[in-house]
């Protein structure tokens, strides 16, 4: 089998270090440096890490993200690489391959550099908008409460007319709020990306409530503390909560140069 | 507020690390099908999330997601009418110009024709009728295919049972 390096990261350094037994499966991290770009590598057979078990690609997972936080923490912004990416040959084909792109690569860093990826979610509870919407509109408040007092049968179609009302005013509701959080990010951020509305497993907090909006953006390091401001009235009304998370390094952000 | 990265980060990792960041567009090995895949384009979306997607390693690990990637609308590919016999990924050697590379794909394998197909960019890597093709011979990793007009070096996650059924098809009558 011939042997492989498998790829973590690209950073800013001109030095060959060893960071650590820290990758996966505690294998050995070192940096190939070509210049002064380097790449965070694992010396390996050029095979693909395959597992069927779900337990055991989450642990690479977050062995692989590690082996990116202490790059980043060592090295600033770096460019980070997709799970399982291995080259085939040896550290002479990592700096050659550094090589070729060397010009791309720097200024992708210098592009990343004191930046890193954040991901805003607003997530809404439903029933609390609908409260709130009935709240401001009485005549819409009015008719439902009149459901109540009529025959049961003549009510039906009322009901069903109040219903569509209120759905449509969350949903347009929804969509304010979603534009709303995007301008706020828009202000602050260097790059955004609208995500798809993914299921993500929310923890505790957000049970039972709905994604509005899912944003991906590229901030400068003292633009989150702002953005952190702005989000805090999103997040304090009531039926709304903001999920903030980062950094993480630029994985939507970074991008290598098309090879001819 | 301040961002966090605790909790439930794992799926954000996840979302991040199988779906995004680098990929590579020579030289390289990827996780498809348990083969490895030297020098394919990784702008194929073949890699990451999808993979695992496609062969189950998440399978219980967050169904929703998975019900949400099978829900997308997705280019099929303009397959000519006839049963599909064969369904599997794979990829081609491209080996011509300057580029060598493994391409990759799923291959369709029907009463009428073999078809590579790639689904981002949705395009047809190969496609050759039945008719044109004049053998295939399997290899412990990669298959020859025996065309008119000379051989295609291929691979694919179950060549044996590839082969097995192109043979059938082959010896399908023309029509």
């Amino acid at each position: 089998m011939d042997e492989g390096r498998y790829l973590y990261a690209i950073m800013r350094t001109d030095q060959e270090e060893f960071l650590g037994a820290i990758g996966l499966d505690r294998s050995e991290v070192w940096t190939v440096p070509y210049g002064d770009v380097a790449a965070a590598i694992h010396r390996c057979q050029a095979r693909p890490y395959v597992s069927e078990a779900e337990s055991q690609i989450k642990d690479w997972v977050i062995e692989h993200s590690y082996v990116i936080d202490v790059a980043t923490e060592r090295f600033g912004t770096v460019l980070p690489f997709s799970f399982d990416v291995i080259l085939r040959g040896d550290d002479e084909v990592v700096r050659g391959w550094i090589e070729r792109r060397h010009a791309a690569l720097n200024s992708e860093l210098e592009r990343l550099n004191g930046k890193a990826e954040y991901t805003v979610q607003l997530f809404c509870d439903e029933s609390a908008l609908e409260e709130a919407i009935l709240k401001e509109d009485q005549d819409l408040a009015a008719q439902k409460e009149s459901i109540k007092s009529r025959p049961r049968g003549s009510s039906y179609l009322l009901q069903r007319g109040v219903e569509m009302h209120l759905r449509d005013a969350v949903r347009s509701r929804m969509n304010q709020l979603e534009e709303e959080m995007g301008r706020l990010i828009e202000d602050l951020a260097d790059e955004m990306k609208d995500k798809p509305r993914k299921t993500i497993l929310p923890d505790e907090r957000f049970k039972g409530m709905r994604l509005v909006a899912n944003i991906c953006c590229l901030l400068s390091d003292e633009s989150v503390a702002p953005l952190g401001r702005a989000l805090d009235d999103l997040n304090s009304r009531k039926g709304l909560a903001v999920r903030f998370t980062g950094p993480w390094a630029p994985f939507n952000f970074a991008r290598l140069p098309e090879e001819s | 507020m301040r961002p966090e990265r605790g909790g439930d980060g794992i799926v954000d990792l996840l979302d991040r690390l199988l779906d995004k960041g680098l990929l590579l567009n020579a030289d390289i090995v990827i996780t498809v099908a348990g083969i490895p895949l030297l020098g394919v384009s990784l702008n194929a979306a073949l890699a990451g999330m999808e993979t695992m997607l496609h062969h189950g390693m998440l399978e219980d690990w967050d169904r929703s997601t998975r019900a949400w990637h099978l829900s997308q609308a997705r280019i099929e590919p303009p397959l000519q009418v006839g049963e599909i016999l064969f369904l599997g990924l794979g990829s081609i050697w491209h080996g011509r110009g300057t580029l060598q590379v493994w391409k990759p794909g799923i291959w369709y394998v029907t009463e009428k024709e073999l078809l590579l197909w790639s689904r981002e960019p949705a395009s047809v890597i190969f496609q050759s009728d039945l008719s044109m093709i004049r053998g295939v011979i399997g290899g412990n990793e990669e298959v020859s295919l025996i065309l008119d007009g000379g051989a295609e070096r291929i691979r694919m996650d179950r060549p044996e049972q590839f082969c097995q059924t192109l043979a059938e098809a082959l010896a399908l009558p023309a029509g």
